[in-house]
């Protein structure tokens, strides 16, 4: 009797068991999403993630908690989400930085590989600058001084960044000379620019803008792939003969081995919040140029990326 | 000018926006008087709220709190020896030690004072200036940021105490502790053992939180301190008076002015501001071996200069995009999200919104006042609290504050293994002020003196050859060799003087 009540009730929690991993996987999401974002709170790229975590909201059953993992320039907070439990419950919604370019000049316990994708949602070109009393009126000014002993003092965000490095092969490809000076963010190289401290930058062409406004500086070439609205009259490396493409993309992501069926529900509600008219107007805001990409379409990009930067880096 | 001033206290005085300053404040009071909270928190989690708001509402708000925390990070610091931020750090040197001889009450007073004032000359005199200062932050380049971060480091001489070898020895430290991390220049991870969490370097606030709290909690348990009380009652009469300022309106006032000019350069911050001012203060005090052992005017120069610094500090952080301390970066970033983008334009382009910011600092300031005379009485009740309840309830809070700064147990180990750290020192009496000042300015030393030695091709003459990072320097020598220059001067006249007198006297016996 007794065992007889055992077997009974240990079947029917192996079915009640059964029943539920089944219903949460069809039923998915069933508690709240968490995303990590790599970065502080209030910077560019959490407010996007915020955004976007908002708008899906509207489009999936259960409330999406972004959380800050900030520290080593977007590392940590990698690292964590790339070992996170591959169940969809926690995402990653990072910049390219951290998972494009640092894993090749730091030791660091991950790769584009740990991730699979879900969503692309923007991206920003780089671009080069200078002041508007420099003699390099255009790029082709600029590229002329190859063949001269003119030093350029040239200044961006940080070393290993997507900016260095579209210095860097610029710099290679054309034997210009030159002095590297790495400056913490992107705002303090343009204001040592602005103060006459280096003679060129590189750096995101939407940081720019307000002093380009103010006839302080003066955009020579974008590095993104074709010529953007925001920036009338200004050409692309590509448009000048130099092969050099070079972007900042921002991108929600999920542990590799996260099923299909689950990833395939959250790209469809994060596919929608990021094409929303809302989403959109806000990376406006955030100098971003919105390009919504699904899972497949951005990590083709990520590894194309990867490779890219990997070969400039380690040269 | 005037038509921008006029429109922007035509909208900080709807009653609302007062409502959102009096919210405001009282919101950055709270969070940044309790140890583990901090004003960088409250602005975070604030922020959300202001998106329904209109830009000019939004803004009215965050400025109550980032006043208001700024200053309430000198309560803790006063009162647990917990400075909320790098730059209350100089302020706990006195106040702590006031609070252990039963004065908290008058050091809260004049902390309270000299914040406000402080606040309130900058908030003004950017009013006036700011347009003509935004230019002039330009030319600190990385040369000048070298001169001027140098001279900040002079100042571990002076905070040395009674023996100047410990002081060495504990700058060192510091200055090590600053080098790990990924290096500035060349992107290379240093001291960092292959824990990929200390490629950012060691974090500040959580060496703060271990250097002072941690280890001071550690100190009184060693005193078997648990069962009586943190501190004498004080007998004295608690009610906050204007007056109390009075006798160091000087100290204030240039206070405030080493704040505003410090701010305004670019990527600085409060924290060396608040070391300038105090040193300046006690090489100009009458009672300098005071300074360290619970000095009013110690109190007034630190909290003065941090407090001068918040308003000024939005100069760089608002035209340049460079934000002074992490609060600033966070309040920046509310900013773009309600449509205000720094640039060198944005008095032009915008002045209504930029003077609505500095006309609600004036009022910010005005609510911190009132509502601090209120609130002084419940905090400084704080040191009644038993140790034994008090101390467990501090360090809790302090390792959950720690915690919070990355959302990560790391930072908890950090402020740990330092708590050990402050600890020994406090044992072997080797001064945490030095290493504190090295921390903080060893990273800003180093970047830029590799930076300019990049840019002269690794010529030191470009310090010399410039005019700013010269004067810096000759400051520098003079700060450095001057007192003991006076000092030998002295001895040397008064040696002479009785020798002197000695050869009169014989002289006149011979006559005689």
């Amino acid at each position: 009797m007794y065992e007889k009540l055992m077997i009974a009730s240990i079947a029917t929690a192996a079915t009640i068991a059964a029943v539920s991993m089944a219903s949460s996987q069809a039923n998915f999401p069933n508690k709240p999403i968490t995303v990590i974002v790599p970065y502080g709170a209030g910077g560019g790229t959490d407010t996007t993630g915020r955004f976007l975590a908002k708008e899906a909201e509207k489009h999936l059953s259960q409330p999406i908690a972004v959380i800050n993992r900030s520290g080593a320039s977007g590392t940590v907070g990698t690292a964590e989400a790339a070992a996170a439990a591959p169940d969809g419950y926690t995402l990653y919604f990072g910049a390219s930085d951290a998972l494009i370019t640092t894993p090749h000049s730091l030791k660091v316990p991950y790769s584009v590989d740990d991730f699979r994708g879900i969503v692309g949602v923007s991206y920003a070109p780089s671009s080069i600058a200078v002041r508007t009393d420099s003699p390099w009126e255009t790029l082709e000014d600029l590229l002329a001084e190859k063949d001269t002993d003119t030093v350029i003092d040239r200044g961006h965000s940080g070393v290993g960044g997507v900016h260095h490095t579209l210095l860097k092969t610029l710099f290679l490809e054309t034997g210009i000379k030159f002095r590297d000076i790495p400056f913490q963010g992107g705002s303090k190289a343009i204001a040592a620019l602005r103060g006459g401290h280096v003679d060129l930058i590189g750096g995101t062409p939407g940081a720019m803008l307000a002093s380009v406004d103010a006839g302080e500086t003066r955009i020579l070439a974008l590095s993104s792939p074709e010529p953007l609205d925001a920036f009338p009259g200004v050409p692309t490396f590509k448009e000048k003969g130099l092969d050099i493409v070079a972007t900042v993309e921002w991108y929600l992501l999920a542990p590799n081995d996260t099923p299909d069926e689950v990833v395939a529900i959250l790209e469809e509600a994060f596919l929608k919040a990021a094409s929303s008219d809302e989403f959109k107007a806000f990376t406006v805001t955030r100098k971003q140029e919105s390009l919504v990409r699904n899972g497949e379409e951005i990590m083709a990009k990520l590894r194309s990326d990867s490779e890219f930067f990997g070969e400039i880096i380690n040269k | 000018m005037l038509e921008n001033i006029l429109y922007a206290i035509s909208v900080v005085f709807l009653w609302q926006n007062i409502v959102l300053i009096l919210l405001g404040t009282a919101i950055g009071m709270v969070f940044g008087a309790l140890p583990g909270l901090t004003v960088t928190l409250a602005v975070t989690l604030v922020l959300p709220f202001t998106f329904d708001l209109s830009p000019e509402s939004g803004i009215v708000l965050l400025t109550g709190v980032y006043c208001a925390g700024t200053y309430a990070g000198s309560i803790s610091a006063i009162l647990i020896n917990t400075p909320g931020t790098p730059s209350s750090v100089a302020t706990a040197w006195d106040g702590f030690p006031l609070t252990r001889k039963g004065r908290s009450f008058e050091a809260l007073s004049v902390a309270l004072h000299a914040s406000v004032l402080g606040g309130l000359i900058s908030a003004v005199a950017l009013i006036f200036f700011a347009p003509m200062l935004a230019k002039a932050a330009l030319a600190f380049g990385p040369t000048e940021r070298f001169a001027l971060t140098f001279f900040g480091l002079t100042i571990i001489s002076r905070v040395s105490g009674n023996s100047l070898t410990k002081g060495l020895i504990s700058a060192l430290f510091g200055l090590l502790i600053a080098t790990v991390g990924v290096d500035p220049i060349m992107g290379v991870p240093r001291f960092s053992f292959n824990t990929f969490y200390l490629y950012g370097g060691v974090g500040m606030i959580e060496v703060f939180i271990g250097i002072f709290a941690v280890a001071e909690i550690f100190n009184q348990i060693g005193k078997r301190a648990v069962a009586g009380v943190l501190s004498k009652d004080d007998s004295r009469r608690k009610i906050i008076r204007w007056n109390a300022i009075v006798p160091h309106y000087w100290t204030v006032i240039k206070s405030s002015v080493i704040g505003i000019v410090i701010g305004v350069i670019p990527g600085t911050g409060g924290s060396i501001a608040s070391f300038i001012a105090y040193d300046e203060a006690k090489r100009s005090s009458k009672e300098p071996d005071n300074f360290g052992k619970g000095s009013l005017e110690g109190i007034a120069a630190s909290e003065s200069a941090n407090n001068g610094v918040t308003a000024a500090t939005l100069i760089p952080t608002l035209t340049l995009g460079i934000p002074g301390n992490t609060v600033a970066a966070i309040f920046l970033g509310a900013l773009l999200i309600h449509g205000l983008t720094p640039g060198p334009q944005l008095f032009e382009n915008q002045g209504g919104l930029m003077y609505t910011i500095m006309i609600s600092f004036i009022l910010a300031n005005v609510a911190m006042y009132i509502q601090g005379r209120f609130a002084l009485k419940s905090f400084d009740k704080i040191i009644n609290i038993p140790p034994g309840i008090l101390l467990p309830i501090i360090l809790t809070m302090c390792l959950i504050g720690a915690y919070t700064i990355s959302n990560s147990l790391n930072s908890v180990i950090v402020a740990l293994v330092f708590g050990c750290v402050g600890y020994a020192m406090i044992k072997f009496e080797y001064p945490t002020a030095p290493m504190v000042i090295a921390i903080i300015l060893g990273g800003m030393v180093e970047e830029s003196m590799r930076q300019s030695l990049i840019l002269s091709d690794g010529s030191a003459m470009i310090f010399l050859t410039r005019p700013i990072p010269l004067v810096f320097f000759i400051l520098t020598v003079f700060v450095t060799f001057f007192p003991v220059v006076i000092q030998q001067w002295r001895k040397w006249r008064k040696t002479a003087v009785t020798r002197n007198l000695k050869s009169f006297r014989e002289n006149s016996k011979d006559s005689e």
